[in-house]
């Protein structure tokens, strides 16, 4: 109750009990720096500090699963700095996810991306979450998908940037595919 | 649905007034104007029935819903539930009362606080009641998420999460928390796609029938309204036009508005080959609305006077012609455009030029099928001519219909069905009996 | 020729969340003074093709692929100032809100003027002339006047009048209205729509409509096209759509709209939503909410086939199914009814013959 009663969204004086809240302006998360530190960011922030600064985590519910099932996953990355860290990033495709390295599950090359850097940026301390399915499908052209056998399959993903594994910026799990 | 049963909601007299002065000095000085959002509404709704309420944007009725459950002050009039008055009863009572009224929005976004839970938002009422805690209320919470078709396990999810439609579902089930009797619906499914509306029309329909809901369903959209409606009422201008069942007020519509409406509606079917009522002129403004019937201004079916003999168009466009003299600033404002006549110097004009602008700008044939009200038009077009405005609307104002200065009353045309029109002060003409067949018999 | 022709049309948006293709491989064309209707939901991609068509997507947006020939010139090759000439006076452009075209600061008879005076070389005096014109045409009464009026003078539906005036005021060979009667009271809607048709014919202008309202479609629209999570999924004539739909998603769409008069207790849904555009189901976009989906919808996206021969993109009706490729085992199994209502009987019209 208290929760409830703190987050001001009840009405205290008793004639309008449930009129609709007002829409309030979103208050952001952390308070407004006064200093542009994305720039700082780049300037000050060596980069083996920047990388540590992220953390990417896969996971999926289970390890185990049927074969023609959806195998959901998430995606976390965390910036764990009390400053905003910006990547470039090779195109504007900020992160991907594969399936045994194959992005996307895809086997083909379906659209090049346009051929300039991406900004991904963390806000302080900010944590990004992605939810993603895999069908348990490879897409083998534009118009074509095949079933994955059964079996044991990696799913990774990071930022998409140069050597994202070796500078912490990638992670991958393993789910097992049953015929059962 | 006995309708000799007591209404379980009974709205007599209701107005809801608002006043545009901008300070108590224009208010002390008179100088505010006041708006008539809602003006003298009544209305039954009965147990288990859905009432729906339509028209057009600024006819008053969002106003007229709000009032209802007092989230609004009514100014005048009074709203019985189970015969107990809503509009008096203490605060303490109102929000106990609260739980049997409740209401659904139609933006699902602006009436669900961004930093609650979908839990949070649907216990809420739970809490504010002291319906249920603990153990029992998160039971209740999922029971009611299931209820509308979402899934236990959104508890935690916040409301920028979801889509539309499944916001709406939210809104519903918070609604739903308390157990209510009648749930008045403002526009709830005219922010969402056409599929989504019928999940949740159908879903609304569902409840009804589980859990023995009456509904007030406000919306614009006559398609949407007379799909969900056991009765409808159609507001214009903060009166009621018509009230009755469905079938009854649409298939044939009686009202002119009514029949406007219905026409309007863009027909999905290619080959569909209706005539199309036309309305002139725009909606008045509720400040000041028109004398008498307040639709005569637009009606199509105006009454004609005795003493005229002009066909139903002309008496339409001389009454339009007599309303735009009333207020026109210059005589330039009554004729038509055409090409090169922008710069016309129109007192060098001749009257036979001018008379041919006038009546080409309101649709007037070169003489009326009337030799008097011909006179009377030709004489104000002189006056016209002449630079006059006011002694040419003076002229004009020979042309009165019974509608401008008589407000009808809701004319009975059975026990249920009430049409606010002088066409129908006699009853039903016998065309009208016949074709439709049901509103002479009431099933109960 | 076709005036405008839509080629392998691709738009993106690279997000923080995924990259969303918000159209994907898509083409069409209209030809000269054709109605030619863009019916889908939200987020099926319908305004964004039509922003393409001015180059008006902005970043995190992208074109990334295809071609789109006005008179045979490609628009996303053109330089900027070759595209402005065009935006205007010969493509231009109703939205849904007419505040976002009218700019509150100028009268509403300067900024038609100044289009005409910026397109066209008129003089000053010429056109105000022709703006008058225009707006009476629109029927704005007492359009002399009404000239010198402020955007926020005008009702919804006179602004909106006012921007389809502006919209036409240079003769232009396409006119896209994305919603243009969405915001409206029916009543004006029912105006604005037999005005744009009017205008059309009047002025020979090809219309691209965009709206979810299936009858706003029917009531004026030669040729359809219907989108479903960014690609296009049937395209017909308007009476063959309409009568003889030949794709589930249309065929679901037309039974969840109520009607006046159909007397059902329930609407047909739809189950489930649209898919997110990040993440695009396998195969065919529709099949998780297709009430004939085989296993094989999953496994290949159908393309635009024409339903009588089965051939790829080539004629009149064709629909994105796998029905019409031949590779469905079951069949759609569904019937179109058309009833004969009758014309609704209204009482008496009193007036023409006196007795009441």
């Amino acid at each position: 109750m208290r929760r409830i009663y703190e987050s001001e969204a009840l009405h205290r004086d008793d004639e309008e009990q449930f009129t609709p809240n007002q829409r309030r302006s979103e208050t952001p998360f952390q308070a407004m720096p006064s200093v542009n530190t994305t720039a700082l960011s780049r300037r000050l922030l060596p980069n083996w500090l920047r990388n540590r600064a992220v953390s990417v985590s896969v996971s999926t519910p289970r390890e185990e699963f049927p074969l023609g099932t959806t195998i959901p996953f998430r995606v976390t990355m965390a910036n764990a700095l009390p400053v905003p860290v910006t990547f470039r990033t090779r195109s504007p495709i900020l992160w991907t996810w594969d399936i045994d390295g194959e992005t996307k599950a895809t086997r083909t090359q379906i659209r090049e991306p346009p051929d300039e850097p991406g900004e991904f940026r963390f806000e302080r301390g900010e944590r990004k979450r992605f939810k993603r399915r895999w069908k348990q499908l490879f897409r083998v052209s534009a118009s074509e998908w095949t079933p994955a056998e059964p079996g044991e399959y990696t799913i990774g993903a990071g930022l998409n940037v140069d050597n994202a594994v070796q500078r912490g910026l990638y992670d991958q799990t393993t789910v097992r595919v049953s015929d059962a | 649905m006995s309708d000799t049963s007591d209404p379980i909601l009974r709205i007599e007299g209701l107005k809801k007034y608002y006043d545009t002065s901008s300070g108590f000095v224009d208010s002390l000085l008179g100088r505010g104007q006041t708006v008539k959002a809602v003006d003298d509404v009544a209305l039954k709704l009965h147990e288990g029935e859905t009432l729906g309420v339509v028209g057009e944007s600024g006819c008053g009725k969002t106003t007229l819903g709000r009032s209802i459950l007092r989230l609004i002050e009514p100014t005048d009039g009074n709203v019985y539930y189970r015969g107990e008055e809503l509009t008096d009863v203490s605060s303490t009572r109102l929000r106990r009362l609260k739980t049997d009224l409740q209401y659904i929005f139609q933006d699902p976004f602006a009436s669900l606080d961004p930093r609650m839970t979908v839990g949070d938002i649907i216990g809420e009422p739970l809490d504010v009641h002291g319906i249920a805690t603990g153990e029992e209320r998160i039971d209740r919470i999922g029971e009611l998420l299931e209820t509308v078709g979402l899934s236990a396990n959104y508890t935690r999810r916040y409301p920028h999460e979801f889509s539309g439609g499944q916001r709406q579902r939210i809104g519903i089930a918070r609604a739903l928390a308390v157990d209510p009797e009648i749930i008045v619906c403002d526009e709830p499914v005219s922010a969402l796609d056409v599929s989504v509306q019928a999940q949740i029309l159908n879903l609304l329909d569902d409840l009804q029938e589980e859990f023995g809901l009456s509904y007030i369903f406000i919306a614009h959209d006559l398609s949407v309204v007379e799909h969900i409606s056991d009765r409808v009422a159609v507001m214009y201008l903060g009166e009621i036009a018509e009230v009755g069942p469905t079938e009854a007020v649409f298939s044939p519509p009686h009202h002119p508005y009514t029949e406007a409406l219905l026409s309007a509606i863009p027909e999905p079917d290619p080959l569909w080959e209706g005539d199309r009522i036309t309305l002139s002129g725009t909606v008045p403004s509720p400040i000041d609305p028109p004398s008498g019937c307040r639709f005569h201004t637009r009606c199509p079916r105006i009454i004609q006077p005795d003493e005229f003999d002009l066909t139903q168009t002309e008496w339409r466009s001389i009454v339009d012609l007599k309303l735009h003299a009333s207020d026109a600033k210059s005589v330039k404002s009554l004729t038509t455009t055409e090409e090169g006549s922008v710069d016309i110097d129109l007192s060098a004009v001749s009257n036979d030029q001018l008379d041919r602008l006038v009546r080409a700008e309101f649709s007037l044939p070169g003489e009326l099928s009337d030799p008097e009200a011909e006179t009377i038009l030709s004489a104000a077009i002189d006056r016209l001519h002449a630079g006059e405005i006011a002694a040419a609307t003076d002229r004009l104002g020979a042309f009165v219909s019974p509608c401008e200065r008589h407000s009808p009353e809701q004319y009975r045309s059975d026990d249920t069905h009430r049409i606010a029109c002088l066409l129908y002060e006699q009853g039903f003409d016998s065309s009208g009996d016949s074709a439709g067949g049901t509103d002479a018999v009431v099933e109960n | 020729m076709a005036l405008l022709e839509v080629e392998d049309l691709t738009v993106e948006f690279y997000t923080q969340e995924g990259v969303v293709t918000a159209v994907d491989g898509l083409s069409y064309s209209i030809e000269r003074g054709e109605m030619f209707g863009v019916v889908g939901e939200s987020g099926a991609g319908k305004s964004v093709t039509a922003l393409s068509l001015m180059r008006l997507i902005e970043r995190p947006g992208r074109i990334t692929s295809g071609e789109i020939r006005f008179k045979d010139q490609n628009i996303l090759e053109m330089t900027e100032s070759g595209v402005r000439s065009i935006r205007g006076s010969e493509i231009a452009m109703v939205f849904q809100d007419a505040q976002t075209a009218l700019n509150p600061v100028y009268t509403v008879g300067e900024q038609i003027s100044e289009a005409i005076r910026h397109h066209l070389d008129y003089d000053d005096h010429a056109a105000k002339e022709r703006a008058i014109q225009l707006l009476d045409t629109v029927n704005i009464p007492d359009a002399e006047s009404r000239y010198s009026d402020y955007p926020h003078e005008f009702s919804g539906g006179m602004q909106q009048r006012a921007v389809i005036a502006m919209a036409l005021s240079c003769d232009p060979e396409l006119l896209i209205c994305d919603e243009p009667t969405t915001a409206l009271d029916v009543t004006i809607e029912a105006q604005i729509l037999a005005e744009i048709e009017e205008l059309a014919e009047e002025f020979d202008t090809a219309v691209q409509l965009i709206t979810h309202d299936l009858g706003v479609i029917a009531e004026i629209c030669d040729r359809v096209m219907v989108m479903y999570a960014g690609k296009p999924v049937e395209k017909a004539p308007v009476e063959e759509l309409y009568y003889d739909p030949k794709h589930p998603y249309t065929v679901g769409l037309m039974s969840s709209i109520p009607r006046v008069g159909d007397n059902r207790d329930r609407l047909q849904t739809i189950p489930g939503t649209m898919p997110d555009l990040v993440e695009l189901p396998p195969g065919c976009s529709f099949h998780p909410r297709c009430p004939f989906a085989e296993e094989s919808c999953s496994r290949t996206e159908p393309s635009l086939t024409n339903v009588e021969t089965g051939q790829a993109d080539h004629g009149d009706h064709l629909a994105a199914c796998l029905e019409y490729t031949g590779g469905l085992t079951g069949e759609l199994d569904y019937e179109v009814v058309v009833e004969q209502t009758d014309a609704v009987e209204k009482p008496n019209q009193l007036g023409d013959d006196q007795n009441v």
